[in-house]
């Protein structure tokens, strides 16, 4: 019996301490939490994990990701009341879901932990209602914006463009759509429609080729991730649209990138989201020591082109993009 | 081990072997004293308040899990239902305006009702648990996720209710859903311990045939049972949309495979006659104490589920030993 629990007791701290092994020796003995709503088995979130870990070394301070296996906001929501638990000096969360955050955040703000919000935040409607004091993450409609402006320069007064939804209804996606073709309209003056492609690969090709077949003189498609992405580039590879159609999207895939490097896809939005786990880490850290207040960032202002596509490959293998 | 028939307070000893909730307890201790050895706040009330409102949410599931598994069954349903249970009740109260307690009722009752059509199935069917409601996991998480094409329905009016479900605070962190859960454990276990019924429950996963020769009704004792599981699966996800407000069709997916590891480390028995509410509710601290202590140190949070397989299979291991220990002595 004895030796049973002493066999347990050695192996639970074995486990225990093998799992704390990444601490960062804290200069400032500080400690920083970022929680998201997935783990770092996502190869996107690994990506933001790499921001938190390498702010953490280059601050001298302890700075911790978590994130549940899989999306999961009550999963994160008992994170992070584990991290208020630990008296962390800061917590960064994502905005996973716009009712859940309310009180938990509340909360911390009331224990005076700082709370910096990353990567996604509430919609529109509910802005305001969760007490983060800054979001650093992309903002979707800039991005369209900004998509849109870089296309404009290739596009003629009147030209028509249509922006792919591949999850209509999605705030997100639908704040991209928005962004694009508010600038478009005002900008040239064009036809912008909207088309829900699914998130069906096959249906996607089948309405994408429909719309283009009622609309031949469409100037320009849009899609506003990977999963319009693919399909789209599938399409226009399949009927040898490359330099028929002007073609741009959002997020970092391989399908994407090697259209940009073949000359299929203009450029796709990067939201950099090493930035979300190393600028919430640094936002936190000013604010403990010196009470400087945190500051909306903006990290998707990243255009991957065919001249950077490349270099890009590379990061994105390093895992740094 | 062998040492402790002649220990020299023996009938204490003994009296305490007795208990399946020991293997669980040294588990706890164990966990307690680890995190709390790495991480002085880990003792805090605060931190214990967080504890204990995330076991009630898995323990009024787990609480169910036991109950029929001592009759000799399972149910792998109950992450599908205890989402359609919160979700039944949020989309009531946001899309269809319906009195809250109504709303309540009729989702329960649903979920209830999931449970009852497991029972009746596997019974007159004749197929093992294990399947029905394997394929009742699958089935009604995709009518979740058709219900709402995937979203979350969250409910952003004040709606008193939700707060007597899981939002509401009884003291510091803890939430009045821990409270809940207390009471249904103690219903459970008086019902278990105390009553005829217990008796049956135990009876009906122990020796069937001669649970049936002295005439227990081991089929409605079983029907019950997965009807009482699919209630309580209804009325943790409940105690969840309270808490978050919002409830997502695909949140609890876990969940079925944890009630199992909190009852089997609380002491219950897979082949069913054996097992105990104490020890299921000690389980679910024990997981809920792990997860909260590995944030808590910083540990990657992917070690909940290495260090939840070892005390499973450490806790049974502790129990089978304990078992023949009390053979032994006797």
């Amino acid at each position: 019996m004895k030796r049973f629990v002493g066999l347990l007791l050695v192996l639970s701290l074995a486990l225990t301490l093998g799992g704390i092994s990444t601490t960062v020796s804290a200069a400032d003995n500080m400690t920083f939490y970022v929680i998201a709503h997935t783990g770092p088995g996502d190869p996107f979130w690994a990506v933001v994990q790499r921001g938190v870990q390498d702010a953490g070394k280059a601050l001298g301070v302890r700075a911790i990701f978590q994130g549940p296996a899989g999306y999961n906001v009550p999963e994160q929501v008992n994170m992070f009341n584990a991290a208020m638990a630990a008296q962390a000096d800061g917590i960064a969360t994502s905005i996973s879901d716009a009712r859940a955050w309310v009180e938990p955040i509340k909360e911390a703000r009331s224990r005076g932990i700082p709370i910096v919000a990353i990567n996604c935040q509430e919609p529109e409607e509910h802005k305001g209602t969760i007490p983060y004091m800054a979001y650093i993450g992309m903002n979707e409609y800039e991005a369209g914006r900004m998509v849109a402006y870089k296309l404009m320069p290739k596009l003629k007064k009147g030209a028509k463009a249509v922006v792919a939804i591949h999850q209509a209804g999605h705030v997100g996606l639908e704040a991209r759509a928005k962004g694009i073709s508010d600038v478009l309209t005002a900008e040239l003056g064009g036809k912008v429609d909207k088309l829900d492609i699914t998130q069906d690969a096959t249906q996607a090709i089948g309405i994408l080729r429909s719309y283009l077949k009622a609309n031949p003189d469409t100037a320009a498609i849009f899609t506003v991730g990977p999963l319009g992405a693919i399909p789209t580039i599938k399409m226009m590879r399949d009927d040898g649209l490359k330099g028929k159609i002007l073609y741009a999207s959002f997020d970092l895939e391989s399908n994407t990138i090697q259209a940009i490097k073949d000359g299929i896809c203009e450029g796709t939005v990067d939201q950099q989201q090493y930035l979300q786990g190393f600028m919430a880490v640094v936002e936190l850290y000013l604010n403990a020591k010196f009470k400087l207040d945190p500051a909306d960032y903006d990290t998707g202002r990243g255009f991957i082109t065919k001249e950077t596509a490349d270099i890009v490959e590379v990061l994105v293998k390093d895992g740094y993009r | 081990m062998d040492g402790k028939g002649s220990s020299p307070k023996p009938s204490f000893w003994k009296a305490l072997l007795h208990h399946r909730e020991v293997g669980v307890a040294c588990a706890l201790i164990i966990v307690f004293t680890v995190f709390f050895s790495m991480k002085r706040q880990f003792l805090n009330p605060g931190t214990l308040g967080d504890i204990v409102t995330i076991a009630a949410e898995l323990g009024v599931v787990a609480v169910g899990a036991s109950f029929l598994m001592i009759s000799g069954e399972m149910d792998l349903s109950v992450g599908s239902n205890f989402a359609l249970g919160g979700m039944i009740l949020a989309m009531l109260v946001t899309k269809q305006n319906w009195n809250p307690v109504l709303a309540f009722i009729l989702a329960i009752s649903c979920s209830a009702g999931i449970g009852a059509v497991n029972g009746i199935i596997t019974l007159s069917a004749r197929i093992p648990s294990f399947i029905t409601t394997l394929g009742a996991m699958m089935f009604w998480r995709g009518v979740a996720l058709y219900l709402t094409q995937g979203w979350p329905i969250s409910i952003f009016e004040d709606v008193p209710l939700l707060r007597w479900l899981g939002g509401g605070r009884v003291i510091s962190t803890v939430h009045i859903s821990a409270l809940w859960w207390l009471i249904i454990g103690a219903i459970f276990w008086i019902i278990l311990q105390k009553t005829p019924y217990g008796n049956w429950v135990f009876a009906t996963g122990g020796k069937r045939g001669a649970a049936r020769a002295l005439g227990v009704p081991d089929v409605k004792v079983k029907l019950i049972n997965f009807t009482l599981i699919g209630l309580l699966a209804g009325l943790g996800g409940c105690f969840q949309l309270g808490r978050m407000g919002s409830m997502s069709p695909v949140w609890g997916q876990e969940l079925a495979l944890e009630a199992i590891a909190a009852s089997v480390i609380g002491g219950n028995s897979l082949n069913g006659g054996v097992g105990s509410i104490l020890g299921t509710m000690l389980g679910a601290i024990t997981m809920a104490s792990i997860r909260i202590g590995l944030v808590m140190i910083g540990a990657p949070a992917y070690w909940y589920m290495s260090f939840v397989g070892f005390i499973v299979v450490a806790a049974v291991a502790l129990n089978v030993k304990l078992g023949e220990v009390i053979s032994w002595s006797k």
